[in-house]
């Protein structure tokens, strides 16, 4: 049991059901008789409970790490070479691991930072998006300006590739690295991290977009925020 | 008059029923490329709310070109073929092998295939359903990976008719017994390097048969799960098809093999000059062509044809980009080539790579060997040296080294292609030693492989001679890429479906150390992308030693 992820050991759907009628019995009727404080209480905790459930709600996983971000210098789409160090640590940053020639995974990943990046924007305007090509040999900055021209990136969307000694240094910094030293075993990582320092909130698996905008809300929230060094 | 109403009556029933008719090629268009019958991108939400359209994503991104699905990113993404649509789930454990027991996956996408999901033959409703609105034929909601696709009525239909076929057509080249396999050689081509390879592929060929043969005699005997999947057992006949005379005949040629007897896939092989045709033919054949030993692959690859290297191209890109960083401006470079293919396509090459340098860059081509010495003459006779000469001599290789060890210092930097560095002699005079360089798109010589190792054993184990290890590790990987390939599509005889597995799993640790690094990916028909400029060094070990790192060109493929 221990192996499987939280996802799956949660068995949802029944509990949530359930939870859903009472929330439906409490909420619904708001206008019962006075319930006394006890009761209010619960009407608020499960008011918290029963908000709506996005489609992709429960099915990434979260953890923190923290990163040194390896002292490397990549090439953006445009074949100019960028310090990572500074670019990740000194500012507000989303980064996923991509390659060009993906099928499955990254265009759902790249797709949700377009679907975001406004509306993170307007949040926390030194926020920076860093997709980095884990295929670097194959994804030549022309590749990669295509690739970003695709999803229509923008602004402070930064596309990187480079030496892929350098770039499995930052994939081994990121816990990144896939299994197999094959590159279709690659995960759905995201990582969130709001504000300078150096830990990261690193979700695994695939967000719809108000997922994304909440999980990064959430970051930004003054306790979490104090914890993030 | 009356005939005349009846004759408009049917034209035009004729034409309402031909309107309805759903058109299976514009729903195979619109499963591989996402576009509508009037050319329009589809649209689409994934994870609940992510707008996008078709350039992005389309089915056949994830289901693939087969329809066999696929495993990215923890993610199962499963086979749509018509069988697998149109019939009741059942879970296969043959056909999930891979996924369960080879592949390195997440234990969520374990327990995804492991689950024994229910569900109903789709029926076109609640396929289109399935489609547009993500609900499972017993009403449950898919994973919201699976996009929700805005299709109107007639792109639906004729998607729907085309995933009814999807999967339905076997494959040329295999029955329940055999599976048929084509080697090419052509004319010309040095006799040892092409024995030395079909030696190889004939004792592979042996040694899989053997195995073969003797499962098949136990059939359910079954180590390993055998039992499941000696279903796709085959025993391989691998034919050699040569190719003789003008290469403009070599199509007739490969049409007559392929009619005499189709082949399910065509393995290495090598021919003088270019691969083009033999590229073309597979394409025309819909055959997947694996690793082919060229130096010329077709400047433009295709979706059946996989290349270990772009060949020359690649290592006159990597040259022109090793240059462009010693350049200072005001430099010479001659370059000297073939008049054939094996000399203009590095030489244009090279002349595009450079790019707008502020060198003078000037091409001497010759067509014969009358040709080459009047070249290199006035190349001697010159009064200042060029700083830099470019040598591409195609067949002339031999020439161009007796010609460069009489005059060693016939410019301030030689470079000459990978092709000619076996014809160089063990010694070399200094005067020459410091100023050549090869070009090298390959791992340099000592470096550490350790399935080389596995390689070199089983060749000598089947009473091999190694006179050409190169080639002969090289077709080793195309023989295993095939064998593994064909041990994971079970018995779903799909060509595409062998295509999607070599693009997977080509990373996988099956590279024979020939090059630093063998990978592909979803439309990548390259494994290796990059080469070492060389030197010489008679005090070293090897004769070649690395003078620059991995070099990789931004190429234009």
């Amino acid at each position: 049991m221990k192996n499987i992820p939280a996802t799956f050991r949660m068995s949802p759907r029944g509990g949530s059901c359930a939870i859903a009628l009472a929330c439906a019995a409490l909420l619904v009727a708001p206008g019962a008789p006075a319930a006394d404080d006890e009761l209010e209480a619960i009407r608020a905790q499960l008011s918290s409970v029963c908000r709506h459930k996005t489609p992709t709600e429960g099915r990434f996983k979260k953890s923190w790490l923290h990163v040194r971000v390896p002292d490397v210098t990549l090439t953006n789409r445009y074949g100019k070479p960028v310090e990572l160090a500074p670019l990740i640590e000194d500012h507000s940053t989303v980064v996923q691991f991509i390659f060009t020639t993906c099928t499955t995974i990254c265009p759902v990943l790249t797709a949700s930072v377009r679907k975001v990046r406004e509306q993170l924007a307007e949040l926390d305007p030194d926020l920076r998006f860093v997709s980095i090509s884990i295929d670097p040999e194959q994804d030549t900055p022309r590749r990669l300006r295509n690739y970003a021209k695709r999803f229509g990136a923008s602004g402070r969307w930064t596309f990187l590739t480079g030496d892929r000694h350098d770039i499995m240094h930052v994939l081994k910094a990121f816990g990144a690295y896939y299994p197999g030293n094959n590159k279709m075993y690659h995960k759905p990582y995201t990582f969130l991290k709001a504000g300078k320092g150096s830990r990261f909130e690193r979700i695994d698996g695939l967000m719809g977009g108000a997922d994304f905008v909440a999980e990064y809300r959430r970051l930004m929230q003054p306790a979490i925020a104090s914890a993030k060094r | 008059m009356i005939r005349r109403l009846i004759f408009l009556l049917a034209g035009s029933i004729f034409c309402v029923v031909a309107l309805a008719a759903p058109d299976i090629e514009l729903g195979k268009r619109l499963y591989e490329q996402g576009l509508t019958a009037d050319g329009k991108e589809v649209t689409a939400v994934t994870q609940g709310d992510i707008e996008f359209s078709s350039s992005q994503f389309s089915c056949a991104n994830c289901h693939r070109r087969s329809g066999y699905g696929s495993s990215e990113g923890g993610q199962f993404v499963p086979p749509i073929t018509a069988s697998y649509l149109f019939n009741k789930r059942e879970w296969h454990r043959s056909y999930l092998f891979d996924k369960m027991f080879k592949e390195e996956q997440p234990a969520s996408f374990w327990a995804k295939i492991r689950q024994p999901r229910v569900r109903p033959a789709f029926t076109r409703e609640t396929l289109a359903r399935a489609i547009r609105e993500g609900v499972d034929p017993n009403g449950k909601p898919m994973d919201p990976l699976m996009p929700r696709f805005r299709i109107g009525k007639e792109d639906m239909d004729n998607l729907l008719a085309y995933l009814a076929t999807l999967g339905t057509q076997v494959a040329p080249g295999v029955d329940d017994k055999v599976i048929h396999i084509a080697t090419i050689v052509g004319d010309g081509v040095d006799p040892g390097k092409r024995d030395a390879m079909l030696a190889t592929i004939e004792a592979f060929k042996d040694w899989m048969n053997l195995d073969t043969r003797g499962d098949l005699r136990n059939p359910r005997f079954s180590p390993h799960y055998r039992s499941d999947l000696i279903k796709g057992y085959r025993l391989w006949d691998i034919r050699v098809w040569r190719l003789h005379g003008d290469p403009a005949s070599w199509p007739a040629q490969l049409d007559a093999y392929y009619r005499e007897q189709p082949v399910f896939a065509v393995l290495s092989g090598m021919v003088q000059g270019a691969w083009t045709p033999i590229q073309r033919f597979c394409h025309q054949h819909e055959v997947p062509c694996l690793f082919p030993i060229t130096d010329q692959p077709a400047p433009r690859p295709d979706y059946y044809t996989f290349y270990l290297t772009r060949g020359l191209r690649l290592e006159a890109d990597a040259l022109a980009e090793s240059l462009k960083e010693q350049l200072q401006g005001g430099e010479t470079i001659v370059q000297l080539h073939a008049a054939s293919g094996a000399g203009q396509v590095p030489a244009q090459a090279f002349r595009a790579a450079l790019g707008d340098q502020k060198v003078s860059l000037q091409d001497r081509a010759f067509s014969d060997e009358d040709g080459l010495k009047k070249q290199l003459e006035a190349l001697v006779a010159r009064k200042k040296q060029p700083d830099y000469l470019v040598i591409w001599p195609g067949r002339h290789g031999g020439e161009v080294v007796d010609w460069l060890l009489a005059h060693p210092a016939i410019a301030g930097e030689i470079y000459l292609p990978s092709s000619i560095a076996a014809a160089l002699p063990e010694k070399l005079p200094p005067a020459l030693e410091e100023r050549l360089y090869v070009t090298w798109p390959y791992e340099y010589p000592g470096a550490y492989h350790p399935r080389a190792f596995r390689v070199r054993a089983w060749l000598r184990s089947r009473g091999l001679d190694i006179p050409y290890p190169r080639i002969q590790f090289d077709t080793y990987y195309a023989l295993t890429i095939l064998q593994y390939g064909l041990a994971h599509i079970v018995d779903h005889f799909s060509r595409d479906y062998l295509i999607e597995y070599i693009e997977h799993e080509a990373e996988n640790a099956l590279n024979p150390g020939t090059y630093p690094r063998l990978s592909l990916g979803p439309g990548q028909r390259f494994a290796s992308r990059g080469a070492y400029i060389m030197r010489r060094n008679s005090l070293d070990r090897y004769p070649l030693t690395r003078a620059s790192e991995w070099i990789v060109p931004d190429s234009g493929d």
